[in-house]
């Protein structure tokens, strides 16, 4: 089945086609979704989440992009939300546990991401500890560079920006990790 | 290379993380849940449920405002009436038993 040919029984509202698109788009989704929030319940709610708004706003879906660029879209901009809500919930922990309230204030648990090599494992678990404390858009370009391979074009289009962009935000990520590494502040 | 570098590379030629096999059918559930929840929330928070119900609102207060207000001129009305009625017979709590 074509992608033309795919949107088209997506938008009848086709189960074959649907369940087609969650199988052969599942593994990238799940795998940027996984690598962003790097932790694994939350990271398969939010790929689900990804699927299910695809399926209720295919109607919507303009065709001007691929459908990967358009799943890779809404996957970033779901994780970066959910990376959001997580934040304000932490600075409020702060505070519950001040109180005496919350006892389980997030301590940085390290984030082995299970397609690296053995003998890096080590290494890309403080990688990611300083990928989590990058803008959410240096964030967001890195991990599609690094873990989904995505060159600078298909980034911009994800992301809706220029390559000079892409360039540039994933060039400041780079420098910020170095920093973040040197001074394992994290 | 020292071990900043290293740490820089390890992401090179990473694999991709699979999702689970129950992936489809948590899709599923996912999306039977948010029709679930859809439904509820069609009823309640729709803008036509909000404009209905504050039109109703408006219009219960409407009516209730005016039915009062015309019941207290009728009833002002009855009660000048009686009054006209007592002073023409010179009737007084007084001398009504009289």
């Amino acid at each position: 089945m074509t992608e033309t040919e795919l949107i088209i029984r997506l938008r009848e509202g086709d189960e074959e086609a649907f369940r087609e698109l969650v199988n052969s788009y599942s593994d990238r989704v799940y795998n940027t979704v996984f690598s962003i929030i790097q932790q694994r319940e939350d990271a398969e709610d939010i790929a689900q989440d990804v699927f299910i708004r695809v399926f209720y706003s295919i109607k919507s879906f303009a065709g001007n992009a691929a459908l990967s660029t358009w799943l890779y879209r809404i996957a970033v901009n779901l994780s970066l939300e959910h990376l959001r809500k997580q934040k304000t919930q932490k600075r409020f922990a702060i505070f519950r546990t001040l109180f005496g309230s919350d006892n389980e204030l997030n301590a940085a648990i390290d984030f082995y991401h299970p397609g690296v090599a053995l003998d890096r494992k080590e290494d890309s678990a403080l990688l990611f500890k300083a990928i989590k404390m990058l803008p959410p858009k240096q964030q967001a370009a890195f991990i599609l560079n690094k873990t989904e391979g995505l060159s600078y074009t298909a980034i911009a289009e994800v992301m809706e920006i220029t390559e000079a962009a892409v360039d540039a935000l994933l060039q400041r990520a780079k420098q910020n990790l170095r920093k973040n590494i040197s001074r394992k502040n994290y | 290379m020292n071990q900043q570098d290293n740490i820089l590379q390890s992401l090179d030629h990473i694999k991709r993380a699979e999702a689970p096999a129950h992936f489809y059918a948590g899709v599923r559930a996912g999306m039977e849940r948010s029709l679930k929840n859809n439904r509820t929330d069609n009823i309640t928070y729709t803008p036509v449920y909000i404009s209905i119900t504050f039109f109703v609102f408006l219009l219960v207060n409407v009516f209730s405002l005016s039915f009062f207000k015309t019941h207290k001129q009728t009833a002002e009305k009855q009660s000048s009436g009686l009054h006209a009625f007592a002073e023409e017979y010179q009737l007084s709590s007084q001398n009504i038993g009289q």
